[in-house]
């Protein structure tokens, strides 16, 4: 269409007036650029998809690491545990370990007493029980508690030969780790999903259709059913800073997949699917409430910046027979980050000493963001959402 | 728009931001001025020039610098304003019918040059809906009655009629401005 109008050879006087005075009178309707970018939903495009790849690959690696590397660990304290536990065994004179933890986990027990008072050697050759650094209570019998019985001694004398014979007249060294250890972890997280009215994501859809179809179509209304959002899906990478006792600093590297679809069926079947991709920093506190073993709890709550990479849409046009008539695919404008809170409660699954999995329900509050294109978190910005993973102590 | 270079136009369809802000500075105020013709009022206009900006942007790269960029531009304006139309069912559901008289519009056409044309989009905005988007789209974009027809899914027939009845309705609200002589 060229800048002036094409008259056609049916047009009067009046059509020629009109077209005069109006055709290309400006109106002044207020608008301005800063107004419009701020309302638009999104304004450079990314065209560039291979990152993508390189990132998806990244992440896999980073997760094979880390739960490769969590599981040998695992493995690594098994084969540990059951060979002190089997040289306990032997001894005779190692507590429940049940009971270790507790005493441990009782400030200003014995145990905890000794703990602050020595350091943690404790020499299985000595009669003397590891639960029992003074002899204010001692956690064995003892020569000075009881006689002993034939098979004490006979004990005894074993242990102290063996010593002997191994040459170890130092103190056997046994190290307990630390609580307040760095963690790294890895994760997965499941977001809500749901449906949004038509009316919202409407102009998205009709557009792309209209788009997909051409002019030829132009004349239908391309009103959608609900816009469909499936879970958005979450995986990460945190560490874990202990800052004192029971609390810790959490942060790490996320990246989530967003999918949302919508279709309408006039005749034939016109289906609209997009994807958005997140990269993005959470930081958050968590509060260790219970300390037990093998399952403690935890209240977590905290921020995350998400910076939207890039967006994709997919249009297609089916014939009722299924065939496919006409689809287009490309890239969506995006920009700009979203900014989010959350809160939930976690539950700690020790599997070792150094090993936990996890699980973190909670609820997650996303700020209104209009230059992301329109999807769940946009339409319901309050959504739930379940985390699972694996932390290792270093 | 001879200002909007080549070079301009490229990077807009390639998402520069400063390129895409001259774009929307140079075609905001004539680009309005298009989808008030079709839109009910100055706040309908505003969202429908938002949307045509932003199809705009997503389009640029289909301009194939044949012809101008400001009639392709225009193109996608009138589009944008006809979704919505349709969005709105307003367009088939009042469609007009019965025989066309010839009419000698000569004096209409001089009144339409006397009127300020503030007024008088005013006047083409208060038409009924059907008249004033095919009034539009004959009259002053130019199209035929053929591509009328297959834009708005009727046929030649009722675009004819319902052009005829637009610009009769249109002369009534000249005469009842005093613009033109009460016969």
């Amino acid at each position: 269409m060229s800048n002036q109008p094409k008259y056609n050879p049916t047009t009067d006087d009046l059509d020629r007036a009109l077209a005069r005075r109006v055709a290309d009178h400006k109106a002044d309707g207020g608008a301005d650029w800063a107004a419009f970018s701020v309302r638009r939903t999104s304004v450079p495009i990314v065209k560039s998809r291979r990152w993508m790849g390189a990132a998806a690959a990244a992440m896999v690696l980073l997760l094979g690491l880390v739960g490769g590397g969590g599981y040998l660990l695992g493995w690594y304290d098994q084969v540990e545990e059951q060979a002190l536990a089997l040289t306990e065994t032997k001894l005779h004179i190692a507590p429940p370990q049940e009971d270790l933890i507790e005493a441990e986990a009782k400030p200003g027990s014995l145990l905890a007493q000794a703990r602050v008072s020595r350091p943690p050697i404790v020499d299985f050759s000595m009669p003397v029980s590891v639960a029992t650094p003074t002899n204010e209570v001692p956690a064995t019998p003892t020569a000075d508690s009881s006689p002993e019985t034939p098979e004490q001694v006979q004990t005894r004398t074993t242990r102290s030969a063996n010593a002997t014979a191994y040459g170890s007249q130092e103190p056997t060294p046994i190290r307990r780790r630390s609580k307040n250890r760095l963690q790294i972890g890895a994760y997965a997280a499941l977001g809500s999903s749901g449906s949004t009215p038509n009316k919202s994501p409407q102009p998205q859809f009709a557009a792309a259709m209209e788009y997909t179809v051409g002019k030829y179509q132009g004349n239908m209304a391309f009103t959608p059913e609900d816009m469909k959002h499936d879970f958005p899906v979450t995986v990460g990478v945190s560490l874990d800073i202990p800052l004192v006792p029971r609390l810790r600093l959490s942060t790490g590297l996320l990246y989530t997949y967003i999918h949302s679809s919508a279709s309408t069926s006039m005749g034939a079947e016109y289906r609209y699917d997009y994807q958005t991709h997140y990269l993005g920093l959470p930081v958050s506190l968590s509060y260790d409430f219970l300390v037990t073993r093998p399952v403690g709890l935890y209240v977590t709550g905290g921020t995350a910046i998400e910076l939207a990479l890039a967006s994709t849409e997919r249009s297609e046009v089916r014939a009722a027979t299924g065939s496919l008539i006409s689809e287009k695919s490309g890239p969506v404008d995006t920009r700009g980050v979203m900014a989010s809170f959350h809160l939930g409660v976690g539950v700690n699954v020790h599997l070792s000493p150094r090993v936990g999995l996890y699980a973190e329900p909670g609820i997650t509050s996303y700020l209104s963001n209009d230059t992301h294109p329109i999807n769940f978190r946009t339409a319901s910005p309050v959504q739930f959402s379940l985390r699972a993973g694996i932390r290792v102590k270093l | 728009m001879s200002f909007l270079t080549p070079n301009t136009i490229r990077r807009c369809a390639a998402g520069h931001t400063e390129a895409q802000r001259e774009v929307y500075e140079a075609l905001q105020r004539v680009m309005f001025g298009v989808v008030l013709r079709y839109a009910g009022s100055r706040e309908e206009a505003r969202d429908w020039l938002h949307d045509g900006f932003i199809r705009l942007f997503d389009r640029m790269g289909g301009y194939r610098f044949e012809g101008s960029f400001e009639g392709w531009a225009r193109r996608v304006f009138v589009s944008t304003a006809l979704d919505h139309l349709r969005q709105k069912r307003l367009i088939w559901s009042d469609l007009d019918s019965g025989p066309i008289e010839a009419v000698d519009w000569s004096v209409a056409a001089d009144g339409i040059d006397r009127i300020d044309a503030d007024r008088l989009i005013e006047l083409i905005g208060a038409l009924p809906p059907p008249q004033r988007t095919v009034l539009n789209l004959f009259s002053i974009e130019g199209y035929a009655h053929e591509e009328v027809a297959e834009e708005l899914g009727i046929s030649v027939e009722n675009s004819r009629i319902t052009l005829h009845r637009a610009k009769q309705t249109l002369e009534q609200r000249l005469k009842k401005e005093g613009i033109l002589p009460s016969r």
